[in-house]
């Protein structure tokens, strides 16, 4: 399941709009919206194999709207969707209220397996030979073909 | 059979008290290697996430290291933005930036570039260390 995927499912049973990145509703007194940035780790072989993911969940509300029992919910919906316990910052001013829920979770990276299989010989139905002087091929040609260059 | 030694506890021990006299400059050497490493980033990190029309350069320009601060036994420092743009201090729009507002998406780059150099800014620090322990023969 994608982050955004992960996010939504955690936010939306609360029964406020949810968009990634911008709100872009004009109607709404309350709405979520989110953002995120990932960074590769566990290097080896020249890339990464997990990513941590650091989100950023914000609840924008109009002035006058008690959030008192929506934010202790929204750092449990968040908790059990698997990420960390988000971290609380009021960065509210002077029209909307602006709670930023800061967390993070941490997510593998399924690169392209090499293909290490010699394709079948048409013909004959049995795995081609792959001794032939073309079959060397250029060592640049090979690492541009598969996929991890 | 097996044989414990112990030996050479004079030395260890001056050692060990040459260690706790460690001067704070070098703590703050460390505190400022580390800040450079960070001040770096998050001027990539501005470059690279602030781009917009409004885009002119000024945060990534601004990431300023203050002087150390010594407190509570420690030293600590802070990033500072210097600065101002298009009639707004430049910390504004850094902050406003990183945290987005009604209308307007966060762009982290202040916690992007923390979180990405966090491990080189303590190898930087631990260099200090190291030279440190090296010139005193420790």
């Amino acid at each position: 399941m994608s982050v955004d995927s992960r996010i939504m499912d955690a936010l939306l049973p609360l029964g406020y709009e949810v968009e990634h990145g911008t709100y872009t509703g004009d109607t709404a007194s309350t709405y979520f919206t989110f953002n995120y940035q990932t960074l590769g780790i566990d290097f080896g072989d020249d890339a990464p194999w997990h990513e941590r993911v650091l989100v950023q969940v914000h609840l924008y509300s109009k002035l006058n709207v008690n959030l008192t029992g929506l934010i202790t919910r929204v750092k449990q919906q968040l908790f059990e969707a698997d990420f960390t316990w988000p971290d609380v910052t009021d960065i509210s001013d002077d029209t909307w209220r602006h709670f930023e829920f800061t967390c993070e979770t941490a997510q593998g990276i399924v690169h392209e397996a090499e293909d290490e299989t010699v394709p079948a010989d048409p013909g004959t139905g049995t795995p081609a030979q792959n001794d032939s002087p073309e079959a060397d091929g250029d060592p640049a040609e090979e690492g541009a073909s598969n996929g991890n260059s | 059979m097996a044989t414990l030694d112990s030996s050479q506890w004079d030395e260890f021990a001056l050692s060990m008290s040459d260690l706790a006299n460690m001067p704070v400059s070098v703590l703050e050497d460390m505190i400022l290697a580390e800040a450079e490493v960070i001040k770096e980033a998050q001027s990539t990190e501005a470059e690279n996430m602030l781009q917009g029309p409004y885009y002119a350069g000024g945060v990534a320009k601004a990431v300023h290291i203050n002087r150390p601060r010594r407190s509570g036994g420690g030293v600590s420092v802070t990033l500072t933005f210097k600065g101002s743009q298009h009639g707004n201090a430049l910390g504004e729009i850094a902050y406003i930036n990183e945290y987005g507002k009604h209308g307007q998406p966060a762009r982290p780059f202040i916690n992007t570039a923390n979180e990405k150099k966090a491990d080189t800014a303590v190898e930087a620090a631990a260099a200090v260390f190291d030279k440190y322990l090296a010139e005193h023969g420790l």
